[in-house]
């Protein structure tokens, strides 16, 4: 079991700047909870399910970077997984203000064998690799652990 | 026990934010600067201190470009600070380099006109103009890009360089609760200087063009600001090589629109346009009436993976396979390119690699 790097520090006063930032966009949509609340229960979240979350990270690195390289084309994966990217025009900021700019791209995978699907986007994984942040409940990107959870069949 | 670990710092943190909220309302509310003297490049304006560069310029009608309406996370906005602007704020230093830092670059949405002061931006920034629009047409082209026609109000006309982009600024819907700005390239002809066509694609999920998609309406009034960019037709004699993807087509349909006759018998454009399968495809029947009209002009569809019922019997492979077998020796072309980053970098590889001069090709770099 790997536990999340780089977890932001508890009560770090810069989360409520952040927060703020993000409840602008749509990272958090109708999430009640605080930021430093919701990574805190995320975190325990996957400890409960007992998520090797850097098996995941370093998976859906991989789609990353073999989805990008198929240029929109779907490409597949040691016949276990299809994945595809989807880029548009312009980038995106990172909202924790760390000088990280994504680019507008998602990524589509399905699992061969279990037919079920995930979506992820760049902004997405830097988010959950750097911050462990998740997203919030109702956000379109939110990364739902128990959904990665079956989609690696952990 | 989990309450008293997290109140000390949620304490602090609170306080904190109280006395930002305070300073911030006592600036707003207590402080009168006064009018000041902003220079900005060799132009003298008396202006009202107290507003973020970005603002004040706004209204001397000089727009500085904004993605994120001035929250400190596009990094769009940046102009040089010559004098009158303090040390860098914690909000500014995430998104400035070193390089910017050592230029005196700043953000203008956060750094403030609080005496006189001094900033220079480049020169086209100057004839930027912000415009009122009315949405004259929407036309789906695919299942997934829509052409939109936006007639101009005030001021009622623009001048732009086919190729350039306007900013587009969203409405809130839904529980989208924030106008967002985003870039679209101009599609359509330039001396119809009434209006703006735009050719956009559907993000699934993205906030502006599903508002475009969703929201926006035939009649309904809409703002823009530009032309913006420095994408447009170079002169010279080389032949072009033109290669676009989905809503990459918008800029090379203006640039190629708005060649005389005399200029496509001189150039001899080629376009390549990369689509997924038939569905994917539109303006084939334009592209073709101006094949007819402009003999030196080849419009080549190319598909990387028909659907066997598209009866497809064009081009058909990745976009720079297909180009790499039409022009199999570039060395008299120039490139201009339009689409993802992605294809942008494996197109200026092909290019380069079949001869052309990478200083020759040509493509929007903020995208
Ligand atoms: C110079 C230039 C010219 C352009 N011209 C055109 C054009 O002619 N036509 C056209 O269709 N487009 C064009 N674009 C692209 C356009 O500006 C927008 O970037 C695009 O339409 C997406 O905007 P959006 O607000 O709908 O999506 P956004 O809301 O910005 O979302 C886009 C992407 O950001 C990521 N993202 C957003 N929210 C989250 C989240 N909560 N968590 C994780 N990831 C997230 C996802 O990857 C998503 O797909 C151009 C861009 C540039 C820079
Ligand atoms: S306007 Fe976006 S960073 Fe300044
Ligand atoms: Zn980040």
């Amino acid at each position: 079991m790997t536990s999340l790097p780089d977890r932001p520090v508890k009560a770090d006063p810069k989360l409520f700047e952040i927060e703020e930032k993000l409840r602008q966009g749509n990272y958090l949509k109708d999430e009640n909870r605080s930021l430093n609340r919701l990574l805190e229960d995320d975190a325990a979240l996957i400890a409960s399910l007992n998520m090797d979350m850097a098996f995941v990270i370093s998976q859906l690195d991989m789609f990353y970077k073999e989805a990008s390289e198929g240029l929109g084309e779907p490409v597949l994966l040691e016949n276990s997984y299809e994945v595809s990217f989807r880029e548009d025009r312009g980038k995106i900021a990172c909202p924790w203000g760390d000088k990280f700019f994504a680019p507008k791209a998602v990524v589509y995978a399905r699992n061969i064998k279990t037919g079920a699907t995930l979506r992820f986007s760049v902004l997405g994984l830097h988010m959950l690799k750097r911050h462990g942040f998740f997203q919030g409940q109702g956000s379109p990107f939110r990364l739902e652990p128990k959904e990665l959870k079956s989609f690696f069949e952990l | 026990m989990y309450l008293s670990y997290l109140l000390p710092p949620l304490a602090i943190a609170g306080l904190a934010t109280a006395l930002a909220i305070i300073i911030l309302l006592a600036e707003r509310y207590l402080m009168d600067y006064g009018e000041v003297e902003l220079k900005v490049n060799d132009k003298l304006y008396k202006v009202k201190g107290g507003s973020t560069v970005l603002s004040t310029l706004k209204q001397e009608k000089i727009f500085i470009p904004s993605a994120c309406g001035g929250r400190a996370t596009c990094a769009y906005c940046k102009v040089t600070a010559v004098k009158g602007f303090g040390e860098v704020l914690p909000t500014e230093a995430p998104l400035l380099t070193k390089e910017d830092l050592t230029k005196n670059v700043r953000l203008a949405c956060q750094i403030k006109v609080k005496n006189n002061c001094e900033i220079r931006i480049p020169d086209e920034l100057f004839s930027i103009r912000e415009f009122r629009a009315r949405v004259d047409s929407i036309t789906d082209l695919t299942y997934d890009i829509k052409h939109f026609i936006f007639r101009l109000l005030s001021p009622p006309e623009i001048e732009y360089k086919p190729g350039q982009y306007i900013q587009f600024q969203s409405q809130p819907y839904g529980d989208v609760s924030d106008s967002v700005y985003r870039a679209y390239s101009m599609c359509g002809l330039a001396s119809e200087r009434n209006q703006v066509e735009l050719m956009v694609r559907l993000v699934p999920e993205g906030i502006c063009t599903t508002y475009m998609f969703k929201h926006l309406k035939a009649g309904n009034e809409v703002i823009i600001t530009g032309p913006y960019g420095d994408f447009y037709l170079r002169d010279s004699n080389r032949r072009m090589v033109c290669i676009a993807g989905g809503s990459g087509m918008a800029p090379i349909r203006a640039i190629l629109l708005a060649m005389t006759p005399e200029e496509i018998e001189r150039r001899r454009p080629i376009f390549f346009f990369g689509a997924r399968s038939r569905k994917d495809l539109f303006l084939v029947d334009e592209w073709r009436e101006f094949e007819a009209r402009h003999p030196a002009f080849k419009f080549v569809p190319a598909l990387s993976g028909p659907e066997p019922d598209d009866d497809w019997t064009g081009a058909t492979g990745r976009i720079t396979d297909v180009v790499a077998q039409f022009v199999p020796d570039a060395k008299d072309c120039e490139g201009y390119l339009c689409g993802s980053p992605g294809m942008l970098n494996a197109c200026v590889e092909i290019l380069c690699k079949l001869g052309v001069d990478e200083e020759q090709i040509y493509y929007d770099k903020f995208a």
